[in-house]
């Protein structure tokens, strides 16, 4: 089984990986690499979870069967 | 700051070197007159892909998919050793389109096959990026330099071979630790969560063809993983398959960024551009 703890953690995990290597390949200072690694960290996993919490009410409000 | 780009000429020469290259390897290095390099490359690709059908007893064309026109077979799409596609189509004919499985065996029947699959599938990953480093060395042969410096396809292919250190050679430590860092992190991890069975072509054929663009440490990795099975569902199985997945493709990002990097550094050197022409220096 999974739980809602280690689903977060693969998605910190995921999500900061995605946004270096995007952020390595769009930036070439440094700085300009963290601060575009930290921006992309939110972007990305902000939109799963607004994704995820979205597929949480639909499963609640018309998928589970009564 | 703005990137520099080759010559019209030389541009020219070079998409001719990867076309060629990619149509079969060795032949882009004609192109950049490196006839040395054109017979390595071909030895190479060619060696590991025969050599990986033969150990896997052909098996290997089961994953992919002929396309037929008018009724007969006229091309073989198999991901990744399509890299090598001339190779490939002639190997299909030779085989008859058939492998071991079409003929009525099990591939488990051959005890070799999944190094034959990491050799054929590393011979195609090869090739793209002998193509890579075909079209650099038309560089260094129209824009030479007097010192000595990573070409661009040398970056790629010490991508490839470790990440991170194409662009260590080009001197930049930061990206180094950044995408070795993140890439070995992320497929160790994946691996982790998959029990270390999560490289598998028989299993997860498409995942596997990206896992195969991470380059030697993910082929090493699953030579040494092969007696590995799945116990059971893994709980986060899946996302150990995205993982190493996902490693594979940011290896190519890594090698396109260090690919762009060294040119960038190499013309500046060539062109004397102020202010840049000592940068990335090896």
């Amino acid at each position: 089984m999974t739980s809602l703890l280690g689903q977060l953690g693969l998605l910190v995990a995921f999500s900061a990986a995605l946004a270096m290597v995007v952020s390595g390949y769009r930036e070439e200072e440094p700085a300009a690499i963290w601060k575009g690694s930290l921006r992309r960290f939110l972007q990305f996993s902000l939109a799963v979870i607004a994704i995820g919490g979205v597929a949480q009410v639909v499963d609640l409000l018309l998928l589970r069967p009564r | 700051m703005q990137a520099l780009a080759p010559a019209e000429p030389t541009r020219k020469r070079m998409e001719r070197a990867v076309g060629l290259s990619l149509l079969l390897p060795g032949a882009g290095h004609l192109q950049a007159g490196r006839f040395g390099w054109a017979l390595f490359w071909a030895i190479l690709c060619q060696g590991l892909l025969f050599g990986g059908l033969s150990l896997a007893g052909n098996s290997q064309f089961d994953y992919g998919k002929l396309i037929h026109l008018g009724g007969r077979p006229i091309l073989m799409l198999l991901i990744p050793e399509m890299g090598n596609f001339l190779g490939v189509q002639f190997a299909a004919v030779l085989a008859k389109m058939h492998s071991v499985e079409a003929g009525g065996h099990l591939p488990e029947h051959l005890p070799w096959r999944n190094l034959g699959y990491l050799m054929s599938g590393a011979s195609g990953v090869l090739s793209a990026f002998a193509a890579a480093h075909a079209s650099s060395l038309c560089l260094v042969r129209d824009e030479p330099l007097a010192q000595r410096r990573v070409s661009p396809g040398g970056a790629a292919l010490a991508t490839l071979l470790l990440p991170g250190l194409g662009h260590w050679l080009s001197g930049r430590r930061f990206k180094t630790w950044l995408f070795g860092g993140t890439i070995v992190g992320l497929f160790a991890l994946g691996m982790t969560l998959g029990d270390f069975a999560d490289f598998d072509r028989q299993r997860h054929p498409y995942y596997w063809a990206g896992q195969m663009l991470l380059g030697p440490v993910g082929w090493i990795t699953a030579f040494l993983c092969e007696p590995q099975r799945f116990p059971s569902v893994l709980p986060y199985q899946d996302a150990g398959l995205l993982f190493t997945t996902a490693a594979g493709f940011f290896t190519v990002i890594a090698a396109l960024d260090s690919y762009h990097r060294a040119e960038d550094d190499w013309l500046a050197a060539a062109r004397g551009v102020p202010g840049r022409a000592a940068a990335g220096a090896a």
